[in-house]
């Protein structure tokens, strides 16, 4: 339950921006790139990684639109995940599990 | 792998046996046949619909490989039937490749691209990699709509195929190209599940640990496992761009992703005769069923109700169907069947 209050807090702040198409589900596939980034059991992670993919996005696909092909922006989130997952897989924050057998 | 009451293999070749009795395989040949002549008595709308199974059934049988045996969750499988697609279209078109050829390359690349995001797999696995392929499937997307040689968002024509100079342009003729790679894939399925790399899949599955400390070579049987889920989906790809005509990215959803896995969890993961089930289910729902009768029907009894609420309503029923199936059939429809098999096998006694 308090998943889904917190996304709708996320869903009414990200809707008051840009309004609202059924578009915003790849708001929700982006923000996996934030608690990837951040390490999935961690709260520090997801506010730190936050702003991170944050400006990523915005000043990837400011600067980056002239070298690459347009649109660039929206990819971004995924290549950062992708290269979280080759280099750090729990993320920056989050605790790195131990499997028995 | 129950065999039917007083049937007991005596040699190697019988326990070998794919097909071991002779009811099996006169039932077989029935089904063949039968399948071989829809042509001579249905209509072209319904071939085209038995296209889409076939091809659909060659993408699921790869992801049932990579999800069900193997246990590496893809949600990505649409943008790897997207590089075939492509990879085949371009090579035809562009470079007047033979269609043969480009299909297997469209296989080979499509399984190369696998390799390359499967990559991820040899370090986490479950969900992380679940969202790894996420990411496979838009970047994929985006490079196939701002890629110029790709014809971008207007998509791009591609030549029927064709074989020693005979095209398949008729539906009949799609129709027996489509039936004949698809029992091709069956058979290399069910097979690769019978060897040593499907035992090594399996138990990579049930604990990749274990298998590791039994002597699997986790790298090797991962990236094999997304190399293999990956051609098959090329080959599909393929197939659909040389049937369909033209081509656009808008074809291969993330949606479709989602319900590639749907198809395979509905007809039962693991098992060979789970996607054939899955994706008849499916797609015949979907393409057929809703649209075709289900709509018209609602149209014609609720009247009063305003004019876009019966095509609305479709959606909602295709997603309660499949959640019911899931609810009632948690092991799939496979299972169902392997049920019915026993109790008629069994029968009049209830074990």
């Amino acid at each position: 339950m308090f998943a889904c209050v917190v996304a709708v807090i996320g869903g009414l702040l990200g809707s008051s921006i840009g309004g609202i198409t059924h578009g915003l589900v790849d708001t929700g596939l982006k923000s996996f790139s934030v608690v990837i980034l951040g390490g999935l059991d961690s709260f520090v992670g997801a506010m730190v990684a936050g702003p991170i993919i944050g400006l990523a996005e915005s000043l990837g696909g400011g600067y980056l639109t002239q070298y690459v092909w347009g649109g660039v922006r929206d990819i971004i989130p995924f290549i950062i995940i992708i290269i979280v997952m080759v280099i750090k897989p729990y993320g920056l924050f989050g605790e790195k599990r131990i499997e028995r057998i | 792998m129950s065999l039917p009451c007083g049937i007991r293999n005596y040699n190697y070749a019988q326990d070998m046996a794919i097909v071991r009795t002779k009811t099996q395989w006169v039932m077989l040949i029935g089904v063949l046949i039968l399948v071989l002549s829809f042509p001579a008595y249905l209509s072209n709308y319904w071939l085209g619909i038995f296209n889409i199974i076939g091809i659909t059934l060659i993408a699921a049988l790869g992801l049932n490989i990579l999800v069900g045996y193997c246990g590496q969750l893809s949600i990505g499988h649409a943008g790897f039937i997207a590089v075939g697609a492509y990879t085949s279209a371009i090579l035809t078109n562009h470079f007047h490749v033979p269609f043969i050829f480009a299909l297997v390359a469209a296989g080979l690349l499509s399984g190369v691209i696998g390799i390359i995001f499967g990559l991820p797999s040899v370090r986490v696995k479950g969900f992380y990699l679940a969202i790894t392929t996420i990411a496979a499937q838009f970047i994929i997307i985006w490079i196939i709509n701002h890629w110029g040689i790709t014809g971008g968002f207007n998509g791009m024509s591609v030549p029927y195929a064709s074989l020693f100079g005979f095209e398949f342009a008729s539906k009949t003729s799609q129709f027996y190209l489509v039936i004949i790679i698809t029992i091709m894939g069956v058979f290399f399925a069910k097979n690769i599940a019978r060897t040593k790399v499907g035992r090594a899949f399996i138990a990579i599955r049930d604990n990749d640990l274990a298998a590791e400390v039994m002597g699997v070579n986790l790298l090797y049987y991962k990236l094999l496992a997304f190399f293999i889920g990956c051609f098959f989906a090329g080959i599909a790809g393929s197939l659909l761009a040389h049937t369909t005509y033209t081509l656009n990215a808008e074809q291969f959803s993330f949606t479709d992703s989602i319900l590639y896995v749907g198809m395979i969890i509905i007809g039962g993961l693991g098992t060979t005769l789970g996607p054939i089930l899955g994706v008849i289910f499916v797609v015949l729902l979907q393409k057929v069923l809703l649209p075709v009768y289900l709509v018209p029907f609602l149209e014609r009894t609720f009247t009063n109700f305003p004019a876009g609420f019966a095509s609305g309503v479709a959606p909602m029923v295709f997603g309660l169907v499949l959640v019911l199936v899931l609810v009632l059939e948690p092991r799939g429809l496979s299972h169902r069947w392997s049920l019915i098999k026993a109790a008629y096998r069994l029968w009049p006694f209830s074990y």
